[in-house]
């Protein structure tokens, strides 16, 4: 205020010839107050919803996750996703949900068959390695619009196979 | 001294800005760090157990028979549920829509009968939507009913 006012003040300028604007570059600066607002509130929301896990799980674009209020974190394990065209097993398909319902067996052979090999796979680097223990834990991704017969399906197989402790996969409302 | 000069000092002090170019640079970091790395869907699981053969123990029959078991039904036209005790009337839709606040609040009711039972059945019908599924599992978690079995 003080230098705006001297600067424009006629005395100070009268015997000088030479007009130097030097002092008024010198006071200029940026209004940053607001552009610190904006990014300390994008930093605190950013911060609050930073996960240093990283994402176990990624979720195939043609499918929407149900929403749930559940809030276990995911843990590592096969996964088998149903579409609603295809059953997929770590993202190999292998059965079409139309021929799955349309037979009336309850097993899935195909998934039946990978899921097998999958567990003797599991228990051949288990006599390696006992921390490797079969857990029979599988994460099961199905699309919200489902049937629940082909769900049921799915599980029975998993079952059958000896995967029991089954997990669904879920967007979570919680934070 | 000059009164002016004085006072122009003091004026000058007050006017001091903190320099805030260390905060921008940090700023200037962290958001594009923390945009690159923010994931906004977040996936969480919903665990449960499918009855195993090697699982099988020494049941004792008389636990057996005091045994509670509380079964919720969904059906295309409502909650239908059963414990061993009594069945209760069918929860209609409401509107074309599943009522969830009734099966709650009936829920809750029979939980407060019998606080120690924790297991819960659920039974869809065949053309039952996955998410309606994950809706009745929500509120039987939340009631207190966290150890759920699905039979089909």
């Amino acid at each position: 205020m003080y230098q705006l006012i001297r600067q424009d003040d006629p005395i100070h300028h009268h015997g000088s010839v030479i007009r130097r604007p030097r002092r008024r570059q010198a006071t200029f600066t940026l209004r940053l107050t607001s552009m610190i607002d904006v990014f300390t509130i994008l930093l605190v929301f950013l911060l609050k919803n930073f996960s240093a896990e990283g994402q176990i799980l990624s979720v195939s674009p043609d499918l929407t996750l149900p929403v749930s209020s559940a809030s276990k974190p995911p843990v590592t394990a096969s996964v088998i996703m149903i579409t609603p065209k295809w059953i997929l097993v770590d993202g190999r398909p292998l059965a079409s949900v139309k021929k799955v319902l349309a037979s009336k067996k309850l097993t899935i052979k195909n998934l039946y068959e990978d899921l097998r090999a999958k567990r003797l796979m599991a228990e051949s680097v288990a006599n390696l390695d006992e921390r490797m223990a079969f857990s029979g834990e599988i994460t099961i991704q199905g699309d919200e619009n489902i049937p629940f017969e082909i769900l049921k399906r799915v599980m029975f197989t998993c079952g059958q196979v000896g995967y029991n402790n089954i997990m669904l996969a879920v967007t979570s409302t919680t934070q | 001294m000059n009164l002016r000069q004085v006072v122009g000092k003091s004026r000058r002090a007050t006017d001091a800005e903190l320099n805030i170019t260390p905060v921008m640079n940090i700023f200037v970091i962290l958001i594009p760090f923390l945009l690159l790395t923010a994931t906004f869907v977040k996936i969480a699981i919903i665990e449960f157990s499918l009855p195993s053969l090697q699982q099988k123990g020494n049941v004792n029959l008389q636990d057996l028979k005091n045994l509670t078991v509380l079964v919720v039904g969904i059906k295309p036209e409502g909650f239908e549920i059963k414990t061993s005790e009594r069945t209760y009337p069918l929860i209609g839709n409401r509107d074309g829509r599943f009522d969830y606040a009734s099966l709650y609040a009936r829920l809750k009711e029979i939980k407060d009968r019998y606080p120690d039972l924790k297991d819960v059945i659920i039974s869809p019908a065949p053309n039952i939507r996955y998410q309606i599924i994950v809706k009745v599992l929500d509120n039987c978690r939340e009631v207190g009913f966290p150890n759920f079995s699905i039979s089909g």
